[in-house]
């Protein structure tokens, strides 16, 4: 009577134990905890910046360049995740009489221009010179990638853009508008 | 090694909250319990439901300029390619986009000011099984007046959203090449290829070591770094820079790659070209065991119980033989 009690317990301690192992954690989507660490933040100066002009003679067929204001990324969550920061031509650029698209475009930031604070390694790929640089579109892609990331950091960079005047171009102030997000 | 300040990291509700950084900033206020060990979880919105399924987060947009400012904040489509992930605009179609939700949609946030936005995630009962992506974006839209280039600017928290019926698809990598190089300032460094043969996006990081190098020389851990995610299918190299001083080799590298929890291993002998600015064949890395934590005990406990049953068994054999024993000499 015993033995046969001492084996059944037995027995089903082992099958408490394997089923226990066996179970996985039920999917907990409700339950939640708070997060400790602090934002991921783009900044950049709001006033609109001005591509050098110049005489329409001269420019038409060629590029008009000038520099996108100092763009700060600040990584505050104090965690490894790398971050991504990307470029989109959302408007085109336009006089009221000439549309110039944003494909005519490109964006870079020179070689050694991305300036870091904290354990961070943010690079612009090969979109260091106007020949290499990023041709814009309507969808958003990278232009600075930092990886390598442990804590907070910091990078700041200065996108320099060029826009390609087409030979039909009409003089006028042109206006048109980019996109910077930091993911 | 890259060497440069450490920052501490922002203290826990010991301090008032500081201010928040320049710009729009955004973070993540909560994460499942499920995925309290996942780094991944802790800034970007990853799950895995079921269609049908509904869950809320909640994120906090920020202004840190000097000024006020209005914001718009809304769910936008994603991709990955090339290792990057890249959040689209507001009026990129998407499955993120159709199935999230956010209140407030628009915020004027006086200086250093922040305020909460729910993200409410909706999933179809006849949505398709697979991950998809995208971002909770909070957008200070830009200035209208005036020539020249205007910027808007935006932060976005990533959204990893794997949908389907059964449990979790697997997430898997595997290491399959170690490629040494010397870049044209003289620097070692070595690529290993990485393929995502899982079911989910990575996030990879991770470190080398090298070992029975020339004059029974180790060197390491060097961090792994890589354009931050790899797509499912994808394959792209992990690059680890080296310190100049290293001698050529043969060296045994053994390259240990993480996403979130999971964690693969792999080893190959490489030599360091001599030459500056080239590459030498890429090895074929040989994966390491590496059990998940969860395997290697229940494994063991499933042999201890074994072990123990058939013990048991023995036991009870034997003493019914002693009884029987006992019953015939008493009889």
């Amino acid at each position: 009577m015993r033995k046969t009690l001492v084996l059944t317990a037995a027995l089903a301690a082992s099958v408490v134990v394997v089923a226990g192992l066996a179970s996985t954690p039920a999917q907990a989507q409700s339950v939640t905890f708070t997060l400790t660490g602090s934002s991921l933040a783009i900044a950049e100066p709001a006033s609109a910046a001005a591509l050098t002009g110049g005489a329409l003679t001269g420019l038409a067929g060629s590029s008009i360049t000038g520099a996108l204001g100092s763009t700060v990324v600040t990584d505050a969550r104090g965690g490894i995740a790398g971050w991504t920061s990307s470029i989109t031509g959302t408007t085109a650029f336009t006089n009221g009489t000439t549309t110039i698209p944003v494909t005519s475009a490109v964006a870079w930031v020179p070689t050694g221009g991305i300036a870091t604070t904290g354990v961070v390694t943010a690079t612009q790929g090969t979109h260091l010179l106007q020949a290499t640089g990023l041709a814009l579109t309507s969808s958003a892609q990278a232009l600075v990638t930092a990886t390598l990331v442990v804590g907070n950091n910091t990078a700041t960079f200065t996108p320099q853009l060029a826009v390609a005047i087409p030979a039909n171009a009409t003089a006028g102030a042109y206006t048109g508008a980019v996109t910077q997000t930091v993911a | 090694m890259v060497g440069a300040l450490l920052l501490p990291a922002v203290p826990a509700l010991a301090a008032p909250a500081p201010p928040p950084p320049p710009g729009v900033g955004i973070r993540l206020l909560d994460a499942p319990t499920a995925r309290a060990k996942d780094p991944r979880a802790h800034v970007y919105i990853v799950d895995q439901v079921k269609p049908g399924a509904r869950f809320t987060r909640h994120v906090e947009v920020s202004n840190g300029d000097s000024t006020p400012t209005d914001l718009i904040v809304y769910p936008a489509a994603a991709t990955v390619q090339s290792g990057a992930f890249t959040v689209e605009g507001r009026a990129t179609a998407g499955a993120v986009a159709q199935w999230v939700t956010v209140s407030p949609t628009s915020l004027h946030l006086a200086s250093g000011s922040s305020a909460v936005v729910q993200v409410t995630v909706a999933v179809p009962a006849d949505a398709p099984p697979g991950e998809v992506y995208g971002g909770v974006v909070a957008e200070r839209p830009s200035s209208t007046s005036g020539p020249g280039t205007h910027v808007s600017l935006r932060a976005a928290i990533r959204v990893y959203l794997s949908v389907g019926a059964g449990g979790e698809p697997a997430s898997d990598f595997s290491i399959d090449s170690l490629t040494a190089a010397r870049s044209p300032s003289g620097q070692p460094y070595v690529l290993a290829q990485v393929h995502n043969t899982g079911g989910r996006a990575l996030d990879l990081s991770g470190t080398l070591r090298l070992s029975d190098g020339p004059g029974a020389l180790s060197a390491g851990p060097f961090d792994a770094t890589l354009g931050t995610t790899l797509g499912i299918g994808q394959t792209e190299p992990v690059t680890v820079l080296l310190d100049k001083a290293l001698p050529a080799g043969p060296w045994k590298a053994t390259v240990l790659l993480r996403s979130g929890v999971l964690r693969v291993r792999a080893e190959a002998t490489i030599t360091f070209p001599t030459a500056d600015g080239s590459q030498a064949a890429p090895v074929k890395a040989k994966a390491l065991p590496l059990y998940k934590d969860r395997t290697l005990v229940a494994t063991f406990a499933a042999v201890l119980i074994g072990l123990l049953l058939m013990a048991l068994l023995l036991w009870w054999l034997l003493a019914r033989k002693r009884d029987r024993e006992t019953a015939e000499a008493a009889g």
